[in-house]
Formats: structure tokens, sequence, C-alpha cells
């Protein structure tokens, strides 16, 4: 057998199921025809694919019994309802899936990280300034040596109203500030600071007219030099950023 | 998986894959079993198979459930001490049946067309008898080829070899099958 023959007769054998369900172009039918009269070997490949094809095509293919359905049915149901284990057969990861992923904790844990994200924000932004009850705090110092530490904490307020734009820098300022007043409550006075007014501060840090300030500015308190950004007394040299923030 | 999905894919492939288990396990009840395997894997597993690869998936992990039977039913009978060549009868299990000679598994009492059904059913046994004398592969092929008339490139991907071979295969196949016809 040439090559070209064996090639023919791959070719021929390709076609045998295509002929066999009446698939064949009618040219390709022909050639196919013409070579199977003459080649024993595609011959009786093409006899026993006819024989076999009768066979199966006397008979219904099997169908799946409706109980093996339902058998399906009930297993799949029964995979996508899985049983809750108690809490107490479970281990530590899973018992804090369920806490966190419980409709009731999860409100709960929102709602308060939305007032601490409140709380954060007033104390970055500060507390309103004029008209504030009892808002001047300069022209209500006495001279108790703690008022200078007072004083520094409405600065550290007023500064961080002013660097709202730079939130970190104001972040640093209130946390320092909070410490402040946690000192202060301790000593009792926590009543005597009360919220700045805008004026009332720029007259303490600038020198004020009536001179009140200067009784202020001088104490010396150990806490004076945590003050940012502020003037020392008998200076007026006023620090680049605050004046920035005031333009 | 999505419930539609599912359900759409067992009513469109279960007679395929409870077909195809039982003419390459030769029983009912292992074919039955194996389609229900075969299913919930489906719904493990089948969310990630593209709606058009769902049936080569299906009848693949059909084949590879059918094969563990098969594997099993070996060391069964290696382990017994009643031996038997011949295939397992159809219907029911090859251990429930042995002894008991040639059952009929099919239901014989439903009147009108009864005669006609057994003879059928009857036929379709002693097809699958000699089906049974077949190598796995070239049975899987004959029934894919044959009774549910699948492409040549999906029955090759679904027993992993390549298009030449699955020729051969099922050539070899028709002709050992039709020895098997003329000789009984």
């Amino acid at each position: 057998m040439n090559r070209t023959h064996e090639t023919e007769c791959e070719r021929i054998q390709t076609w045998i199921d295509a002929a066999l369900r009446g698939r064949l172009a009618e040219s390709e039918r022909g050639r196919f025809e013409a070579h199977v009269s003459t080649c024993t070997a595609c011959a009786a490949a093409y006899e026993d694919a006819q024989t076999v094809h009768r066979l199966f095509a006397d008979l219904d293919a099997p169908k799946c019994p409706d109980s093996v359905v339902d058998r399906i049915h009930a297993a799949v149901d029964a995979e996508a309802e899985p049983a809750v284990m108690p809490a107490s057969e479970v281990g530590w990861m899973e018992r804090l899936r369920r806490v966190l992923t419980h409709p009731v904790p999860a409100r709960i844990a929102v709602g308060a990280l939305s007032a601490a994200a409140v709380v954060l924000l007033a104390l970055i932004i500060g507390p309103p300034g004029d008209g504030e009850p009892g808002g001047d705090l300069v022209n209500r110092t006495t001279a108790d040596g703690d008022v200078a530490e007072s004083m520094a904490i409405e600065l550290d307020l007023v500064q961080a109203q002013k660097a709202a734009g730079d939130a970190r820098l104001a972040f640093s300022i209130v946390m320092e500030a909070m410490g402040r007043s946690a000192r202060l409550a301790g000593k009792g006075i926590r009543e005597h600071v009360t919220a700045p007014t805008a004026d009332g501060v720029r007259r303490g840090l600038l020198g004020d007219p009536n001179g009140e300030s200067s009784e202020t500015g001088e104490t010396d308190s150990p806490s004076k030099s945590l003050i940012p950004f502020t003037d020392r007394p008998g200076s007026h040299t006023v620090d680049p950023l605050f004046e920035r923030n005031r333009t | 998986m999505n419930p539609n999905s599912f359900a759409d894919a067992l009513r469109e492939y279960k007679d395929p894959v409870y077909g195809y288990a039982l003419y390459i396990l030769g029983n009912e009840a292992d074919a039955e079993d194996v389609t229900q395997d075969v299913f919930v894997a489906f719904w493990r597993h089948g969310g990630a198979v593209a709606e058009r690869a769902r049936r080569a998936w299906l009848i693949r992990t059909c084949r590879n459930a059918c094969m563990d039977v098969l594997r099993r039913r070996k060391v069964r009978r290696r382990t017994t001490v009643h031996l038997s060549d011949s295939p397992p009868p159809v219907g029911g299990r090859a251990e429930d049946q042995r002894g008991t000679g040639e059952e009929l598994p099919f239901d014989v009492t439903d009147g009108g067309d009864g005669a006609l059904r057994i003879e059928k059913r009857l036929e379709l046994r002693e097809i699958m008898a000699l089906m049974t004398k077949l190598n796995e592969s070239r049975r899987s092929a004959l029934v894919l080829r044959e009774i549910y008339d699948l492409p040549y490139d999906e029955i090759a991907g679904i027993l992993g070899i390549s298009m030449s071979a699955l020729k051969v295969t099922l050539h070899r196949a028709r002709r050992e099958l039709r020895a098997q016809l003329t000789t009984e």
C-alpha cells in the first residue's frame, strides 16, 4: 500500500461516522463509496461501524429514574442547609465570626464608631468662639499659677482651629491639650477653663492693650515650654504658620 | 451554586449521565448511586464550570466515579471465594445478584405494551452484557459516540486522549463488538 493510498484510507475512515449519519456532502459521498468498493480494509471498517450503529439505533437511551432525581434534590438540600453547631462546640474563630456577623452587635459597633468619629471631628475643628458663655479667658484670669496652664490649653485649641488645613498637626495639638486638661481636672480648676473666643486668645497671644496678658505671660510655669507657636512674653514675634492661617 | 443553573443542568444532563454510568457499570443500582454522586459534586464545584463545558465536566466526573466502582468490584472479586468471570447482571448490585440466577430487574407486570418493553430491555441487557467485555475506554468511546452522538473533540477531552487515538479506539471497539455479535 503506497503513501497516497494510506492517506486516502485515513481520510475515508474519518468520514465513516458522517456517512452512517447521512452527513456527507454529495461529492464526498461519491468519493467515499468509490473508495470503499475497492479497499477491503475500509470496507471492513465501514461494515463494523454499520453493524454497531444499527445495534444502538434500535435502542432507547436509558432514562434516569425519578427516584434518583428526588435523591439528588434531597442530598443537595441537605448540603445547602448545614446544621448549626452550638457555640460550645466550635472554635474561637467561628464564635468571633458569629458575633461580628450578628446583626445587633454589628449595628452597635457601627453606632459606636460613628459617635467616636463625631467626637474626634469636634475636637479637631474646635469649639465655637464668639458668643460662647464665659468665653473670654484673658479677662477672667486669676493669680493662680495654673492659669498659665489653662491659657496654654486655650492657645492649643485655637492653634488647632487655625491649622485645620494640616490635620495631623491639629490632631497632635488637640491630643496634647486633652492631656493637659486631664491634669488640670485632677487639680480641681477645670471649671475656669472654658471655651475661648478668638479675640480673647489673640489678645493673650499678641499682647493685650490693657496689659492683662503680661500678668499671665510672665508666669513661670513649668509647662510654658510646651505651648506651641506662641510668643514669648515681651516679644511680638508671631509664628509664621499662625499668621498665614489667620490671613 | 445558583439553584436555577443546577436545576437546568440536572434536567438536561441527568439522562446522559445515568445512561453512561449504566452502560459502563452494567447495573442500575450502581448507576443510580454514581449519578447522585456526580450531581452532588456538581452542586459543590459546578459554579466554576462554564455552561458550554458542563456536559463534558459531568461525564468526565461520572467516568471517574465509574472507574472507582469498577476498581472496588475488582478488589471485592479478588477477596471473595465465589469468583465469577461473567459480567454483573443488569439491575441490582453485582453482589446482591450473586447466586440468585438471572433475575429480571425490570417490572414485567405493567400492562399495555409490557411485552414490547421487555423485549427492548432484554436487547439492552444483551448489548450491555456484550459491552462489558470491552475495556472501559472502548466502552466509553462507543457509548458517547453511538448513543449520545457527542463530537469527537469532546469525547477525546473526556477520555483524555488525542483525536487520532480516539479514532483508533472507536475503530477497534466497533470491530470487537461486531466480532462478539457474530460469535454469540
